[in-house]
C-alpha cells in the first residue's frame, strides 16, 4: 500500500516536500486504522513525526489532512481511502515538524469564546439542576473534542484566523449561551459583534462536512445570529 | 460606523434585500411578459408608472446595498492592508453609489415623461 507523506524539519529542510512510504500488504490487517498505517511507517522511519494519543476518536490529537480532507487517522479506515493515501497536516496553521501543527491560534480563539458557566449567583449546597430539556439543548455541542478539523477546513479561519473565532470556537460560544446555567448572554453577544468574530462565517460548510464527532458548527453560528435578531430588534 | 453596525446589520440588510430582489426578479419579467411591451416608448412609459417605477427603484437600492455587503466582505476577507482595503472600499462604494443615481435618475426622467 503506497503513502505520500508531507515532510517538513525546519532544522534540516529549506522547504516541505512529500515523501513516498510503502507498506506491505502482509502488515494490512481487516479493519485497520490509518492511525495503525502510520505507526507502521515511523516503525520504517523513526523521523516522522505526528501527534495521537488514545487512538479511539475521544482525544483529538490526530487530526491530519488525509486525501484532501481533514480527519481523525484512528478513526478513518485505511480501506476506504483512494490510494496513494496522500496525508498533509491540517491545512492554514504555521507547522512544526512533518503532520505537527502549532495550534496556538486555535486554542486563543476558544478562549475568546468563554468556554465555561459564567454565573454570578452564590453557588447552591448542589449543583444547578437542569431539567432535561435544558439538557437537551446542550446535545450536539458538548461532544466536541476540539481536533481542529473544523477550523482548519475553514476558508474563514484561513484569511482570519486571528480575528474570526472559528466554527470550534463558535460551537462553544452557542454551547454557552444555549446553557440554562449560564448567565453572561448579553456579554457573550456584545463580544461576537462587529464584523470579524462571528460574521466571517459565510455558510460554507465545510466544517460540517469534515467534522469526525458529525457535529454541526454551521447551525450553532446560525443559532447564535438568531439570537442575537432577537435580542438586537 | 458602530460595531454592531458592521457585524448583525450588515448580514440582516443582506438577507432583507436577496428575499427582495428575489421577488422581484421572479414578479417583473412574468408582468412585463404579461403587457407585451413591444418598444422603447413602451418601456419606458410603463417603467414611468407609479408601481414599477417604485418597485424598480426600490430593487436599485436593494442591489446597491446587498452588492455593498458582499464587496465588503470579500474585501475584508482578502485584502489585510487596511490602507489598501479602504482604498478599495472607497473605490466599490463610489461606483455602486454613481450607478445607482444614475438608474435612479433614468427611472425618475421616464416617470416625469409619463406625467407630462
Amino acid at each position: 500500500m503506497k503513502f505520500s507523506i508531507y515532510r517538513f524539519d525546519p532544522d534540516k529542510d529549506a522547504k516541505p516536500y512529500m515523501q513516498h512510504f510503502e507498506l506491505e500488504e502482509s502488515c494490512i490487517r481487516p479493519g485497520m486504522m490509518l492511525l495503525d498505517a502510520l505507526l507502521l511507517l515511523k516503525a520504517q522511519d523513526e523521523s516522522l513525526s505526528f501527534r495521537r494519543s488514545c487512538q479511539e476518536g475521544v482525544c483529538g490529537s490526530d487530526g491530519m489532512n488525509i486525501n484532501g480532507r481533514n480527519g481523525l487517522a484512528c478513526i478513518t479506515q485505511l480501506t476506504s481511502l483512494k490510494k496513494p493515501i496522500e496525508i498533509r497536516p491540517l491545512p492554514g496553521m504555521p507547522v512544526i515538524r512533518d503532520l505537527v501543527v502549532d495550534l496556538e491560534q486555535f486554542y486563543r480563539q476558544y478562549r475568546t469564546a468563554k468556554p465555561f458557566v459564567i454565573n454570578e449567583e452564590p453557588c447552591p449546597e448542589v449543583e444547578r439542576l437542569q431539567s432535561p430539556e435544558q439538557r437537551e439543548q446542550l446535545d450536539g455541542l458538548y461532544e466536541c473534542i476540539l481536533c481542529a478539523c473544523c477550523s482548519t477546513a475553514c476558508p474563514s479561519f484561513w484569511w482570519n484566523p486571528d480575528k474570526f473565532l472559528g466554527p470550534a470556537a463558535l460551537l462553544q460560544s452557542w454551547r454557552f449561551l444555549a446553557d440554562s446555567r449560564d448567565q453572561a448572554t448579553e456579554e457573550r453577544l456584545s463580544d461576537l459583534e462587529g464584523p470579524f468574530r462571528l460574521f466571517r462565517c459565510h455558510t460554507i460548510m465545510n466544517c460540517v462536512e469534515v467534522c469526525p464527532k458529525g457535529l454541526n458548527p454551521t447551525r450553532a453560528i446560525g443559532r447564535i445570529k438568531e439570537l442575537m435578531v432577537k435580542r438586537g430588534l | 460606523m458602530s460595531r454592531a453596525a458592521q457585524g448583525l446589520r450588515a448580514w440582516l440588510l443582506q438577507r432583507f434585500s436577496a428575499v427582495y430582489l428575489a421577488l422581484y426578479l421572479l414578479i417583473m419579467p412574468l408582468l412585463m411578459l404579461l403587457r407585451g411591451l413591444p418598444d422603447y416608448a413602451a418601456w419606458r412609459g410603463w417603467f414611468g408608472q407609479a408601481l414599477p417605477g417604485v418597485a424598480s427603484a426600490i430593487f436599485v437600492i436593494a442591489v446597491g446595498l446587498h452588492a455593498w455587503v458582499g464587496i465588503r466582505d470579500v474585501l475584508i476577507d482578502y485584502v489585510h492592508a487596511v490602507w489598501l482595503r479602504l482604498l478599495l472600499l472607497a473605490g466599490c462604494a463610489l461606483v455602486l453609489l454613481a450607478s445607482v443615481l444614475w438608474v435612479l435618475r433614468a427611472l425618475m426622467l421616464a416617470a416625469f415623461a409619463t406625467v407630462g
